[in-house]
């Protein structure tokens, strides 16, 4: 049989990520270069400001305690970061990760890692010889996921002391940049003493 | 205490032994349902330090073909107070499902299944009277799954692909076509989509396996209205055409489950097709990182759209399986061996951790 013809369809790279970002656009970037079109090298991902409504409650069973409710957190800047074990950009995430919860300790700021379809095991095993310092959630048939209207992995919705979602990123962020760190300046700045 | 029990199957078959392991064979890459091989699959499970109650479930041979795949037959013995063949209703899966008493210290079971298998082709030239759908058939692979949407960008994408094709078979065949030209990974698309066919379009992660590619596959056919499914299973023997990519090639088969696809198209019946083995190919065929355009590619991307060798066995067609006990969250399918721990599901991708074994050999006469 003789192969006749192209494919009818395919998406530029560049294209592909603006498919990515433009559902979430709600007002410029803050970022001086514009969100489509960056070449999103590791950690290059930009936070995107979003006037979303607040998005469906999170109640999630936790790998090591009790479930957690995302409502408990009111008062406090949350990342809700959405990851798998054996996503690479995700994995390479977790260092700045890491670095920020140090950086921030002792401020209203908290990190949400929620794994997204994962057997326990994987994620127990992956940070068995080297835990996360917070709690990590299960979002094991990707309920929360998909009311979040997530598709990439990794994920990071940025919310306010009020849960107000005010910023997200789709792809692996470099949470030790200047820019990022004067964003989350900016939220914790608001935060009520 | 050890426990043994046993099922029979009645069919009667023509054994013919295939080629040495190793061996490369100068036939072109045209399979042909000519003799039909036996095969013994086992499975060994050993629950690694277990802190809680532990069950098990491990799929088996479900897809009974008469034209290239009949199972034979099941028997297993284990240390466990329960083993219990379980069947899906919806799709006819069959697993067998394990369940330890409270304490058990070394948890195992060991599982052999027979199946017999020759290779498939469907001549594309000329239709055929067959057996149309049920109307039942037809609304099960038509339908949307969890991990395969059929509407949105899927169904806008399968729209673009299929263009103003006019036959069934040119739609399928234009699907095919699709799949095997644009499913690489691109070094610039960071992130990964979150399992399901939409986010692969949607985050341009094109990359996956073949559960990820044959199911883009199954749910661009499915969104144009074409009636197509999954079939899940595990490679169990060498390449009689001398394709290292596309068979198993040592006796140990723990790694090697492969998901395929068919499409069914009136005047044909069920197609089998295989784009994530055409890329496969490309991709790990010696010396590697093949173009489309090289001779090894090209010969399967012709073969695949059609015919399947049959090196490989069929567990099942199912999507979304609730297990049995579990109160974990369903399956997108089962193609691996399952299993829980005190209420906590093990990694099915790492066999030397969970742990498991499974082994293939051919029952020759």
């Amino acid at each position: 049989m003789d192969v006749a013809y192209l494919p009818a369809f395919s998406l530029s790279a560049k294209l592909r990520k603006c498919l990515m970002i433009v559902p979430v656009l709600a007002v410029a970037a803050l970022a001086a270069q514009p969100a489509c079109g960056d070449s999103n090298a590791a950690g290059r991902t930009q936070l995107v400001a979003t006037k979303d409504p607040a998005h469906a409650p999170i109640t999630l069973s936790s790998l090591d305690g009790p479930p957690q409710e995302l409502a408990r957190l009111r008062g406090r800047v949350v990342l809700v970061h959405f990851f798998a074990t054996w996503c690479e950009p995700c994995r390479a995430e977790m260092a700045s990760l890491r670095d920020l919860h140090a950086q921030l300790a002792g401020r209203p700021f908290v990190i949400v890692p929620i794994s997204v379809a994962e057997a326990d095991g994987a994620v127990r095993r992956f940070f068995a010889d080297d835990p996360l310092p917070f709690a990590i959630l299960l979002d094991r048939d990707r309920a929360v996921t998909k009311a979040w209207s997530i598709h990439t992995l990794p994920s990071t919705v940025v919310l306010d002391h009020d849960l107000q979602p005010r910023f997200i990123a789709e792809g692996d962020v470099d949470w030790t940049r200047p820019d990022v760190r004067d964003t989350l300046a900016g939220l914790l700045r608001e935060v009520p003493r | 205490m050890l426990r043994r029990e046993f099922l029979r199957s009645g069919t009667a078959l023509i054994l013919a032994g295939g080629l040495p392991r190793g061996a490369f064979a100068d036939a072109p890459f045209a399979p042909q349902p000519g003799a039909w091989r036996k095969f013994e699959i086992t499975t060994r499970v050993d629950i690694v330090a277990p802190s809680g109650t532990a069950q098990a479930w491990l799929p088996l041979p479900a897809v009974a073909e008469p034209e290239w795949t009949q199972p034979l037959g099941n028997e297993w013995k284990t240390n466990a107070k329960s083993a219990l063949l379980q069947r899906d209703a919806k799709y006819g899966a069959q697993m067998l499902h394990v369940e330890w008493a409270d304490g058990e210290p070394v948890p195992t079971v060991e599982l052999v299944s027979r199946v017999a298998t020759r290779d498939r082709t469907v001549d594309l030239s000329k239709r055929a009277s067959v057996r149309p759908l049920s109307a039942i058939e037809r609304r099960l692979y038509t339908g949307a799954t969890e991990l395969m949407p059929t509407d949105g960008i899927v169904k806008a994408t399968a729209d673009r692909i299929v263009g103003w094709a006019f036959s069934d078979l040119e739609k399928a065949r234009r699907i095919y076509e699709w799949i095997v030209e644009n499913t690489f990974r691109d070094p610039k698309t960071r992130g990964c989509g979150i399992g399901d066919i939409a986010s692969m379009l949607k985050t341009g992660d094109l990359g996956g396996k073949c559960a990820d590619l044959n199911a883009l596959y199954v749910g661009l056919a499915r969104a144009v209205g074409l009636p197509a499914r999954d079939v899940y299973g595990i490679r169990i023997a060498p390449s009689k055409f001398g394709y290292k990519s596309l068979g198993a090639n040592t006796e140990v088969i723990s790694k090697a489950q492969h998901c395929r696809a068919e499409v069914f198209l009136s005047g044909f019946g069920w197609v089998p097709v295989d784009p994530a083995d055409v890329r496969k190919v490309a991709l790990e065929e010696p010396p590697g990182h093949l173009a489309l355009d090289d001779p090894k590619v090209t010969v399967a991307r012709k073969t695949l759209f059609g015919a399947w060798e049959t090196n490989w066995l069929a567990y099942n067609f199912a999507h979304d399986l609730e297990l049995p006990g579990s109160s974990g969250p369903k399956l997108g399918f089962l193609m691996y061996p399952q299993a829980e721990v005190g209420g906590e599901r093990l990694d099915s991708l790492e066999p030397d951790k969970f742990k498991y074994v499974i082994t293939a050999k051919e029952i020759l006469a």
